[in-house]
């Protein structure tokens, strides 16, 4: 086998294929989706591709839970099963949860192609879920109890519990044999069904809901006369690959039930129909918990930049191209070095030189000017001051109200020097000299706005050219300058421009509004007084538009509106927009929409959170369909 | 040497930086890892990246290495086992059964479209049990091809060679004509019944000329010159296997380049139709010429550059017509097998030393004494 050259290029949970390599490779801090009184409630996971769900799933199933008790006193095992432990997953005497995943991803859509009428079709889909959910959960209990063939399936006694619904064709309690024989040849009876020429008349029966929810308890399977786990949790994956009817009554019926026994539902946002994902994020006082995972992230930034970081200090350890225990400290975080020190010093010049001339002709910022004149630190930290003394005496000349002439005190300096303008300042000197702005692992987290498969793409890139610096140059120490890193992003964010048509529903459409809300806050970041500082980096509209947008009486007398709601769905679907409902402002609710921070990086602009500007529904139309101008946004903002 | 100490020396030899390494050595990786090191010639320790290090370091112009990396990043054909094992998969059922196919129906008047009752036809099954398989080469491949084909064609209808001695000449035709009774017990005739087609088999042809070429003094060689010698010669065992004016002969290669198939189309017309033989040239995969490195080509430098007549040159490769500087017959052609490399490709992927080793060194059929 070949050696792993980038850990970080193992995506998806699908393709890393052994079970060991998958739980050292999990960040524990994931986990902290699961922080509740009842971990395992029933839930519905929401995420783009990428965004963890299948990873989330998978850990609870035997083979994980089983590696992760072998190896709870290895150290890099140990956070992770103490978590799990905190979750009752698994013990000191092995795993204690019995998880049936079944993936969606096996040819259920065509249960909706053969022409069915939707009653039956919903009736097969449940029987067929049915069959497979015993199936899946004997195999799971082979693989937690270690049998290793199905001739020790007849040690397995599956009972009759007092919710248990009758089988057609299947007496209870009956042994994991009579079990498995039952489930593949109802199975069958389905899929023949559906090859058949004539599947009207099939005599396959379906079901009215989902039987295995009743079965599926943890006293149902019992090994030896020994039960095989205290929890049981039926997990469906990848829901988005259902027909919408389908998905629809599944988890309508998984609702409705309330079955004791739990179920996850994960699924990709694009499953979600347009006004579904413009309210998206609107999800308090439901009655069972929905987990929108990005969305989830935001809310504790600092949590997922811990947990990505965690996820690529494991990647990079398991590189066996270098070692490398801390991918954090790979990357260069400071432009403090000596050798940034001139470019400063010659920053520090032109905006000094720039300052007094502001500052010529009146008193006003005389002491000011001489506080900045005086002051010591780094050349970097002068050359932010300098700049954002420079917005602020561009602030105080704009200013309608008449000042008395006195010079502005250095207190006043002091105060309105606050972090939020420093940041835009030192955005600004960026931009104008030509220094790196994209660097360290902490912006690295914050470009894969909140989802881990865009932070291990970012990352795997970055971590290609620090491997590489050790192929040239093995007694170098593995380091990525600020500048390279930059220039990777830079790279990443135009690649994912691209992808945009390629990618989205009316991607052209979807396009050249992003792009325009990009050039907007380009425009609007870039204006001498940093308003907003440190910059824009989204638009909003009030929720009462956005309700318009899902109004169905509003929308046929409005088609352009109707064009948008669609176009910006679809941007939501694929993680290109993030939304935030219900954001208070100016006395206002706000419908908040967030750039995706990678396509952030084409337009400089700042990469925090709440940075935007209210828009209006038809000013949005014209984005959409002919793109921001800004001489027109300058003469509207004149009038 | 060591895969790190190899991509060390590439990254050396090339001048490249941390981006550059970051760029190409995942697809050089992946190109070692998913064929190139399967190449035969290889052994451990020198692998295709470390084949590649050195000879790209033989080139002494950073102008040179560029233009011959770009080369094999780009333009470097190499037809891994399992590709060529694919080929020879799909070439009877997709190539010589459709040519049966539609003689079966010209030979009952059915409409050859109408293919799944010209397949359940007895005569196309008598057309495809009078179907003789020889191999020219080793490259034929006849035991997997037989093993991929064994639904439809019998081991007695297979030989690795096209030279047959006469004992087997008796068995061909005795089992031929115990199945042909068996497929159609009133087939007239069948007791003296001969093979209707004969396919013959090869791997690879790049200039055609080992098939059948004229020689310095006017005569002719070659093995489809040996194999049509037989055939016609009423004297021979092998004749008696087909009746020339009614067997058809195809010539069937698992990959060639036009130039073979149009070299070989114009002399096999020459040569056979004085004695009325119907032939067709099959390739599964054509190599077209917009793959060939010609007079003008950006790599021309380099050929120019690092030639080597002595180390190069010898009286097998005068036969081509000119020097190898363009390989053999001036192929020009960038393709590599996972068991050898042709010498119709360009040489420095051959080369010998001392001005350059090749990037995948070349076992001669030729041995030098």
């Amino acid at each position: 086998m070949k050696e792993l050259r980038n850990p970080f290029l193992l995506r998806a949970s699908e393709h890393i294929e052994a079970d060991a390599t998958f739980v050292r490779l999990f960040g524990p801090g994931a986990l902290e989706l699961l922080k509740s009184d009842q971990p395992f409630a029933t839930r519905i996971f929401l995420s783009a591709a990428g965004g963890g769900k299948t990873s989330l799933l998978r850990l609870f199933t035997p083979g994980p839970l089983l590696e992760l008790h072998k190896h709870r006193d290895v150290d890099d095992y140990r956070e992770l099963y103490e978590k799990m432990q905190g979750l009752g997953a698994v013990d000191e005497n092995g795993p204690r949860l019995l998880a049936v995943l079944l993936s969606c991803d096996r040819g259920y859509v065509s249960l909706a192609d053969v022409g069915l009428d939707h009653a039956k079709q919903t009736r097969l889909l449940f029987a067929l879920l049915d069959a497979r959910l015993l199936l899946a959960a004997l195999r799971q209990v082979c693989a937690l109890k270690r049998l290793k063939s199905d001739d020790q399936l007849r040690r397995l006694e599956f009972k009759r519990l007092p919710t248990s619904t009758e089988l057609p064709g299947l007496t209870l309690p009956c042994t994991g044999d009579v079990l498995q024989a039952w489930a593949k040849q109802r199975e069958e009876e389905i899929c023949a069904a559906l090859d058949s020429f004539n599947p009207e008349e099939t005599n396959a029966n379906g079901s009215d809901g989902l039987l295995a929810l009743d079965l599926l308890k943890p006293g149902s399977f019992l090994l030896d006369g020994q039960p095989v786990a205290e929890h049981v949790i039926i997990m469906f994956d990848d829901v988005q690959k259902l027909t919408s009817l389908q998905r629809d009554r599944l988890i309508r019926f998984v609702l409705d039930k309330r079955s004791t026994t739990p179920v996850w539902i994960a699924e990709r946002l694009e499953a979600l129909n347009r006004d579904e994902l413009l309210d998206l994020g609107s999800i308090e006082g439901r009655d069972y918990e929905r987990v929108f995972l990005e969305n989830y992230w935001r809310g504790y930034a600092r949590r997922f930049e811990n947990v990505v970081i965690n996820i690529a200090d494991r990647r990079a350890r398991d590189s066996r191209s270098v070692e490398i225990s801390h991918f954090q400290a790979c990357l260069e975080d400071s432009l403090d070095g000596t050798e940034w020190e001139e470019k400063f010093k010659l920053a520090i010049s032109t905006i000094s030189t720039r300052v007094r001339a502001k500052a010529l002709g009146t008193s006003l910022f005389d002491k000011w000017v001489a506080e900045r004149d005086s002051l010591q630190g780094t050349a970097r930290e002068r050359a932010i001051a300098w700049r954002t003394l420079e917005v602020l005496i561009e602030r105080e000349l704009r200013r309608k109200q008449a000042t008395l002439g006195f010079a502005l005190e250095t207190e006043t300096l002091a105060e309105k020097s606050d972090a939020s303008i420093k940041a835009a300042a030192e955005l600004f000197i960026a931009n104008e000299f030509g220094f790196p702005y994209y660097f360290g692992a902490s912006t690295l987290a914050k470009l894969s706005s909140f989802n881990i498969q865009q932070f291990l793409a970012l990352g795997g890139q970055q971590f290609e050219e620090v491997i590489s610096t050790v192929v040239i140059n093995p007694l170098e120490p593995p380091m990525l300058t600020a500048i390279r890193q930059e220039a990777i992003l830079v790279k990443a964010s135009r690649a994912m421009w691209e992808e945009i048509p390629r990618r989205a529903a009316e991607g052209s459409r979807v396009k050249m509004l992003l792009e325009s809300i990009g050039a907007f806050s380009k425009w609007y970041t870039e204006r001498p007084t940093a308003p907003n500082d440190p910059g824009v980096n989204a638009i909003a509209i009030s929720m009462a538009d956005r309700d318009r947008l899902r109004d169905p009486s509003w929308l046929p007398l409005h088609p352009e509106h109707r064009l948008l709601a669609e176009v910006l769905a679809s941007a939501l679907a694929h993680n290109l927009l993030d939304a935030q409902p219900n954001y208070k402002c100016k006395g206002q609710l706000w419908l908040v929409l967030n750039l995706n921070r990678l396509l952030c990086v084409r337009y400089h602009l700042p990469l925090g959170y709440g940075l935007f500007k209210e828009q209006r529904l038809d000013e949005l139309v014209r984005w959409m369909e002919k793109g921001f101008d800004s001489k027109r946004q300058a003469e509207d903002e004149l009038i | 040497m060591k895969e790190q100490l190899a991509e060390r020396l590439l990254a050396r030899v090339m001048n490249w930086d941390a981006e550059d390494v970051a760029a190409e050595r995942p697809i050089l990786q992946a190109m070692a890892a998913y064929k190139y090191d399967e190449y035969q010639q290889f052994y451990p320790g020198m692998r295709f990246l470390e084949s590649l290090a050195l000879w790209l370091s033989d080139l002494t112009d950073p102008a040179h290495k560029k233009e011959a990396y770009q080369f094999v990043r780009k333009r470097l054909i190499f037809f891994s086992n399992a590709e060529i094992q694919h080929l020879v998969s799909i070439a009877y059922p997709d190539f010589i059964r459709l040519r049966i196919l539609r003689r079966a129906a010209e030979g009952i008047g059915l409409n050859p479209y109408y293919l799944g009752q010209v397949a359940a036809s007895t005569a196309f099954s008598v057309f495809q049990r009078s179907c003789l398989f020889l191999g020219l080469s080793d490259g034929a491949r006849t035991d997997f091809f037989r093993r991929c084909n064994e639904e439809a064609i019998s081991h007695e209808q297979i030989l690795q060679s096209y030279e047959i001695t006469e004992d087997r000449v008796g068995k061909l035709l005795k089992k031929l004509r115990e199945d042909l009774i068996k497929i159609d017990v009133q087939l007239p005739n069948a007791a003296t019944a001969q093979f209707s087609t004969v396919v013959l088999l090869d791997d690879f042809s790049a200039s055609g000329t080992s098939y059948l070429r004229s020689n310095a003094d006017g005569g002719i060689k070659g093995k489809i010159h040996e194999f049509s010698r037989d055939i016609l010669n009423v004297e021979s065992a092998v004749a008696k296997l087909v009746d020339p004016l009614n067997t058809r002969i195809i010539l069937l290669l698992y990959i060639a380049t036009e130039q073979a198939v149009s070299y070989l189309t114009e002399i096999l017309t020459r040569f056979w139709a004085p004695s009325n033989i119907q032939f067709e040239i099959v390739v599964v995969h054509l190599l077209t010429s917009a793959i060939r490195i010609q007079p003008g080509d950006p790599l021309e430098p380099i050929l120019e550059h690092y030639y080597d007549k002595q180390a190069l040159e010898d009286e097998h490769t005068s036969q081509g017509g000119q020097g190898v500087k363009f390989g053999y017959a001036g192929c020009g052609l960038p393709v590599v097998l996972s068991h050898n490399t042709p010498n119709n490709s360009i040489y420095p992927l051959w080369a010998r030393p001392p001005k350059l080793r090749a990037l995948f060194p070349r076992v001669s059929r030729h041995k030098e004494l």
